[in-house]
């Protein structure tokens, strides 16, 4: 039986949830501890943008980076994106992760290597979610570069302008709330066949 | 020969040129972590450049913008480059040959050792 298409922001918050779970498995044969925890939400926006505090996820010194997601080059080129990631670690976290994951050792003292190393992570991430939504029948959608930073962004966050709920997914490694992501997302149309 | 890197991760430079290393291969690795800088390093070291991994997605000028600008220059357009993304987008792919159709290689993050080594291989130099 075929896998159902993704339907909405529920669905894509699901697909969400099972890329990290198959990303962590695959390039560091990471299980969760428990099952993600999924919570709707309703957007805080402030002109247009959705406000982003990462020290309300860990209750310690966070680290995020942001990737939008376009429906195709043209609305990238225009900067009109269809929803967003984030992606959020707490900051003493990222080295361990990312030696686990076989990248570079880094100095965990460096603010500059955590923030990038977020960013490629959430890259890493944003391209698993990406193709396991084109897999179950959405268009490709095109990526962002990454943005990151720590704690908060005073600017806030792009969105998609039609949304006002979003996704935040919580998940566990060895029994402690590790990586939390957020996704908002209009309706991304169909592939062609 | 040398082999230039341009990618807004540090880490992923960082991964891939040691990967690289670990197939074999003995050019030196320069590396540039923005479109801007990886011009600069390709200017400066024309004539003595084997390959180019270019970064799609990167901010101010993307992979693709910054190989758009090194085809249309004669002294460039025949660089071997190879773009490196997260994204399988097929549209992306499209673009990336639509602006050169002779790209060396479209290379998937994470990167896996095999696909790189058979994308390489052609401009390389490797340990005996």
């Amino acid at each position: 039986m075929p896998n159902p298409y993704p339907d909405g922001l529920p669905d894509y918050a699901r697909v969400l949830a099972a890329s990290v779970r198959k990303m962590l498995k695959i390039k560091g044969g990471i299980e969760l501890s428990r099952e993600p925890v999924m919570r709707e939400k309703e957007i805080v926006s402030f002109r247009r943008h959705i406000r982003v505090d990462a020290l309300e996820k860990f209750n310690a010194r966070a680290v995020f980076s942001v990737i939008k997601f376009y429906s195709d080059v043209a609305a990238m080129e225009a900067d009109t994106p269809v929803g967003a990631l984030i992606f959020f670690i707490e900051a003493e976290y990222v080295a361990k992760l990312l030696w686990h994951l076989e990248y570079p050792r880094i100095d965990e003292d460096d603010d500059a290597a955590i923030l990038d190393g977020c960013g490629t992570l959430t890259n890493l991430v944003a391209g698993y979610f990406v193709k396991d939504l084109n897999d179950l029948g959405c268009v490709h959608l095109q990526m962002s570069y990454f943005d990151s930073y720590f704690n908060t962004v005073l600017d806030g966050v792009a969105f998609a302008p039609d949304q006002t709920r979003k996704y935040e997914i919580n998940f566990s490694i060895s029994g402690e709330k590790r990586l939390v992501a957020e996704l908002s997302m209009s309706r991304i149309p169909r592939a062609a066949n | 020969m040398k082999i230039i890197i341009v990618d807004d991760s540090l880490l992923d430079r960082k991964l891939l040129a040691r990967t690289l290393v670990n197939l074999g291969v003995k050019n030196e690795i320069l590396q540039a972590d923005n479109g801007d800088a990886g011009l600069s390093l390709i200017v400066e070291n024309l004539g003595d450049i084997a390959l180019v991994f270019l970064d799609y997605q990167m901010p101010n000028i993307t992979g693709v913008e910054l190989m758009e600008g090194l085809v249309k220059v004669p002294m460039t357009a025949d660089l071997p480059i190879i773009m490196v993304t997260a994204s399988a987008s097929e549209e992306s792919k499209q673009a990336a040959y639509q602006v050169n159709p002779k790209l060396a290689g479209y290379v998937l993050k994470p990167f896996k050792p095999d696909q790189l080594m058979a994308a390489i291989k052609p401009y390389a130099s490797f340990t005996p």
